[in-house]
């Protein structure tokens, strides 16, 4: 490339956020979007993804990803370690925007001072997501880039290669991935702590709300079952469909559970259920979000064919949906009474 | 293994060169083994690795380092605590395992009940017995005549001492014994101490947002069912223990006790501080 050419790409990306930036300016600066402005939520859904990038890249590799974004027309060899980091990056951004959403909402649930606040958290609790997605499209550009760069120059070279990732062993862990793990559960633990400050009277302690021991050992002994049963433990691709299908299993059996307790009118079963379908749902979530896919990304980050498996791209997109369908179901339930 | 060092031909030659008239057997086989832990302690220094900080450091982020827990990632061992675990999260859920989310969950949902509930209620009359801050018993009717006018009586004995009537934005208290009015804009400036227990129950949303928020509930449970159609809840507050008993058609409060927490160390209160008896007209129809 040459310096007139890097120059005018990155005149190109500096002029793409400051574009962005005005227009958010602008939006925020109206008042209109006062609704929709959740500072909280953005800093956790920006640095949760960052942490959890950080849980499967060191720093060389993600400034290596970040410099080829600004040059994502030219061909690279090394386009797809970038393909694989933009994909993982947009996954993050979205994973973490739909756990602070589940966040938001059970501490709308529990701290919230009047009824009406609790239905006012609870909707505005699907904000973080909607920044999450956000992130995750801006994620997905240098990827859709570099996938289009890549499928004309090296038509065939990476169709069928999913079998090439369950041959490869993940990586070894580095020190940035240990801090990634301890940046995802600080800001976690924080959101927490501060909940539980913020409010003067909260009706219980969040904690307590969001572990539901029944939940987790269900949770992590369907995945470890489904593990064993399968084989490859060292491939995330393998825990990734197993915190996956073990939370749809649980959810779905939460729904069963919570459709008997309103047909007996049964308050206390219906909410026993919603507890055990937001509690699968959690750990569902934080078990792809910290176990599975740093895994997966390890194991093939080093290849120069392997790619993200399918089915796990469905569990990683699907399953967030799914769990904010039920937060959504959730609200509902809790705001119609059932009648005895 | 003692007769394997013994063997050592390295040590035999070495001994023999220095030491030129042959020892005795005994001294010679003592000096052997001497020689033996000694070279094997040279070796073993020797093939250890540096005991820094940074190799410390770089050991936890290999693999071998935790080879010592090995153990626990057996297929066997794993497969056997996954079915145990299974097992015993679902033997805890279907037992009805105690749970602080599900309690609020119920909780918010038969709040939410009531409040929508209050809002449909047209009239209503409450009577009242409460203890005042000077302790005095007293006792007392709070009559919601529309959605816009209402009454309170306080009573001495038999006659009503202190009367408020609120209509739309005027609120009015007069003092029956004294024949004296006065005008207030808001409850919050009304200052006679005897109203204080009666504020939460003088408009639906301040009893919705008493029985949510205000009284401060943090555990809750639902009791058995009670006598002719109604449901008794249990509220541990903050401030003060209630217990309020809900018609299960209506969702609608009938009574409200509310018991103050009893000092520490001491036997639980069983005189309700607050006793409230209420008659809705939707009941009614």
């Amino acid at each position: 490339m040459t310096p007139k050419r890097n120059t005018k790409s990155l005149f190109h990306v500096l002029g793409g956020i400051a574009m962005l930036a005005v227009l958010i300016a602008a939006a925020v600066l109206s008042g209109r979007f006062a609704k929709f402005l959740d500072l909280y939520g953005l800093a956790f859904v920006v640095i949760g993804g960052i942490a959890l990038i950080l849980t499967s890249y060191n720093l060389r590799e993600i400034a290596a990803a970040l410099r080829s974004a600004g040059r994502a027309k030219r061909s690279d060899s090394e386009g797809h370690k970038y393909l694989i980091f933009w994909e993982s990056a947009s996954r993050n951004f979205w994973m973490v925007g739909v756990l602070a959403t589940f966040m938001s909402f059970v501490i709308a649930l529990t701290n919230s001072e009047t009824i009406q606040g609790i239905a006012i958290g609870m909707a505005s609790s699907l904000i973080p997501s909607a920044y999450g997605m956000i992130l995750s499209v801006i994620c997905l550009v240098p990827w859709l880039k570099l996938k289009e760069t890549r499928s004309s120059n090296l038509p065939e070279e990476i169709s069928g290669e999913n079998e090439k990732t369950q041959e490869r062993s993940a990586s070894s862990f580095s020190f940035e991935n240990m801090v990634g793990y301890v940046l995802i559960m600080a800001i976690i633990l924080w959101t927490l702590i501060k909940a539980e400050l913020s409010s003067h009277s909260p009706i219980l302690p969040i904690w307590k709300c969001v572990v539901y021991w029944p939940a987790l050992l269900f949770i992590l002994g369907g995945t470890i079952a489904l593990v064993l049963f399968v084989g490859s433990s060292a491939k995330g691709r393998i825990w990734t469909l197993g915190f996956a299908v073990t939370g749809l299993i649980g959810s779905f059996l939460g729904i069963i559970q919570a459709l008997l307790g309103i047909s007996w009118r049964h308050i206390q079963g219906v909410a026993a259920a919603v507890t055990f379908i937001l509690s699968s749902c959690f750990f569902s979530l934080l078990g792809m979000m910290l176990v599975a896919a740093p895994l997966e990304d390890r194991s093939i980050k080093d290849s120069k064919k392997a790619r993200h498996s399918t089915l796990s791209r469905a569990a990683w997109y699907v399953f967030p949906i799914v769990t904010l369908i039920l937060l959504v179901i959730t609200f509902i339930i809790v705001v119609t009474p059932v009648r005895k | 293994m003692a007769n394997k060092k013994e063997k050592d031909p390295k040590i035999d030659a070495l001994l023999k060169q220095v030491l030129q008239d042959d020892p005795p057997p005994e001294t010679e086989r003592k000096m052997k083994l001497q020689f033996i832990r000694f070279k094997k302690n040279i070796e073993r220094a020797r093939r250890a690795p540096e005991r820094t900080s940074k190799a410390l450091g770089q050991s936890l982020f290999q693999a071998r380092s935790w080879d010592w827990l090995s153990w626990a990632v057996r297929k066997e061992v794993l497969a056997f605590s996954s079915m145990i675990m299974i097992a015993v999260g679902g033997f805890l859920h279907v037992s009805g395992h105690p749970n602080a989310m599900a309690e609020t969950l119920s909780f918010v949902n038969t709040s939410f009940s009531i409040s929508n509930q209050l809002r449909e209620v047209q009239s209503m009359e409450c009577s009242l017995q409460f203890t005042s801050e000077e302790g005095l018993h007293l006792h007392g009717t709070i009559r919601w005549l529309s959605p816009e006018i209402m009454r309170a009586d306080v009573y001495e004995g038999d006659r009503a001492s202190k009367s408020l009537w609120i209509e739309g934005s005027e609120i009015l208290v007069a003092d029956l014994v004294n024949h004296t009015n006065q005008k207030y804009h808001s409850l919050e400036q009304i200052e006679d101490p005897v109203f204080t227990p009666l504020m939460e129950f003088l408009s639906p949303e301040n009893l919705g947002v008493a029985i949510y928020k205000k009284w401060e509930p943090r555990h809750y449970r639902e009791q058995d069912k009670g006598r002719n159609g109604t449901y008794v809840y249990q509220i541990e507050g903050g401030k003060a223990t209630l217990e309020m008993t809900v018609d299960e058609n209506t969702h609608l409060p009938l009574s409200i006790k509310k018991f103050s927490l009893p000092p520490q160390g001491a036997a639980e209160a069983q005189t309700p501080t607050l006793e409230a008896q209420f008659l809705w007209n939707n009941l009614n129809e």
